[in-house]
């Protein structure tokens, strides 16, 4: 009976660590996804400035 | 001419004759088993790319026995537990499946082999989706994995052995092969043979479990598909060399298992496609053929006649039913946390065999709609599966090796 209490409480242990892990998996994953599309938006609002910037010169 | 014995010149005979009855019994019935696991195999009915090889293997090793000394019998096929350098010296050259075995099988290689192809298959841009909801269902689809546990040692198996038979829960048998390789070396041959046969029995299984525990309603719940983002190679590789990296710091008895399914990725994005073409064709195959073969030519009789035999198929079933059960559970939590918008079908493609749940998930949401397409969610999900079976895989050998 002690060896099956002592089972169900490393398998609450084994769940809980396995769950955290797998979650900050995830949250890497969001993380890096997000950086990269910030950078994305940043490039490309740059690249919207440059070309507004050689317009309105163009026009001048 | 020289008296001749009829039963000299047919050993096989022989040696099935002067066996005890319950050997002789186990043979036979082993014999009659393997062929149907082909005949199945073919029918399409058992997954045939293990099950063919698995099966005539295990026909042929029961039926080549032969006398090899006066008071001994055994095979032409391999030795299982030859470990001692002359003693396997002698067996790499009298047993023809020897060097794949002891260069391949009993260090866990094949395994990572397989998962190489796995990682060359799998798009990890599927998990980018949506990488917290599909965790969230590949945590709960591990169910089978934790709960059989404690099971197994209230029905008397040591921890060890324990966890090893629990692994059958994540669904991803080239994984179950390396943990009860690392945990439970006397019991690997049956364990590894449960994974594949229930696996197989599972996924015509798990379309009734499906049907059971959601209404047609939900499963024909249609998804915005628009909200499926453009991942660059550059970012799935990123993501797929720190996880590694994380995940092999942190369980490093675990690290072959990551390194080859990361790195069978990194090869898929990185698109060197003699890499791709090689590791997703000869070596995922060819690993996937010998691992059948020698599961099958392991399973002899004296293996059948182990008492363990028969819990481990009870445990095997018990995992695998509570890790689909747990699957459509965490299906079930992430519709609700989504507001109702995802289809919690989904839920069962966190089993994590790629990609054999995803394309079951995808079948019952398009029977039950045929508008509804929810695969790369589901492929998600079956990715997120693999990792968390690998990161739990990786506790259990630390923990228990």
């Amino acid at each position: 009976m002690e060896a099956v209490w002592g089972a169900v409480k490393l398998m609450f242990f084994i769940y809980g660590l396995a769950a955290v892990l797998s979650l900050i998996v995830a949250w890497i994953l969001k993380l890096l996804f997000a950086a990269v599309q910030a950078q994305k938006a940043r490039a490309a609002a740059a690249e919207g400035t440059e070309d507004d910037k050689t317009a309105s010169e163009g026009s001048a | 001419m020289p008296e001749i014995e009829f039963l000299q010149i047919f050993q096989g005979l022989a040696t099935l004759l002067a066996a005890e009855p319950l050997i002789a019994f186990a043979r036979v019935a082993l014999i009659i088993l393997g062929i149907t696991f082909v005949y199945l195999g073919v029918k399409g009915t058992l997954e045939p790319l293990i099950m063919i090889p698995m099966g005539f293997g295990m026909s042929s090793v029961n039926a080549g026995v032969l006398a090899l000394s006066a008071t001994k019998t055994g095979t032409l096929f391999l030795d299982p537990i030859a470990s001692d350098p002359a003693q396997l010296m002698d067996a790499l050259q009298i047993n023809f499946l020897q060097p794949i075995y002891t260069f391949s099988f009993s260090n866990g290689l094949i395994a990572v082999l397989i998962f190489f192809g796995i990682g060359v298959l799998s798009d990890i841009g599927y998990m980018l989706i949506s990488p917290m909801r599909c965790m969230i269902i590949a945590i709960f689809a591990e169910l089978g994995t934790v709960l059989t546990f404690p099971i197994a040692v209230a029905l008397g198996l040591p921890l060890n052995e324990a966890a090893a038979i629990a692994m059958v829960g994540s669904a991803d048998a080239p994984m179950v092969l390396y943990t009860s390789l690392l945990l439970a070396r006397d019991l690997f041959v049956p364990i590894t043979i449960v994974a594949y046969l229930y696996l197989s029995l599972a996924y015509a299984g798990y379309p009734y479990l499906v049907r059971l525990m959601i209404p047609k309603r939900l499963r024909g719940l249609v998804m915005e598909t628009k909200s499926i983002p453009n991942i660059s190679k550059g970012e799935k590789i990123t993501f797929a060399v720190i996880t590694s990296t994380l995940l092999s710091f942190l369980f490093p008895v675990a690290s072959p298992l990551f390194m080859g399914f990361f790195l069978g990725i990194i090869i898929r994005e990185s698109g060197v496609k003699p890499f791709i073409e090689f590791i997703g064709g000869p070596v995922l195959y060819g690993a996937t053929f010998f691992l059948g073969l020698l599961l099958g030519v392991l399973f002899e009789a004296s293996t059948i006649l182990d008492p363990k035999v028969i819990l481990l198929l009870i445990l095997g079933i018990t995992a695998l039913l509570l890790s689909g059960i747990g699957g459509i559970i965490g299906g079930y939590v992430v519709y609700w946390i989504s507001g109702k918008t995802f289809n919690p079908v989904i839920g069962i493609a966190g089993v994590s065999c790629l990609p054999t749940t995803a394309k079951v998930a995808q079948k019952e949401a398009r029977e039950a709609n045929k508008f509804a397409i929810i695969l790369p969610w589901a492929m998600g999900a079956s990715v997120s599966g693999v990792i968390t079976s690998a990161i739990i895989a990786g506790i259990y050998v630390s923990l228990l090796r």
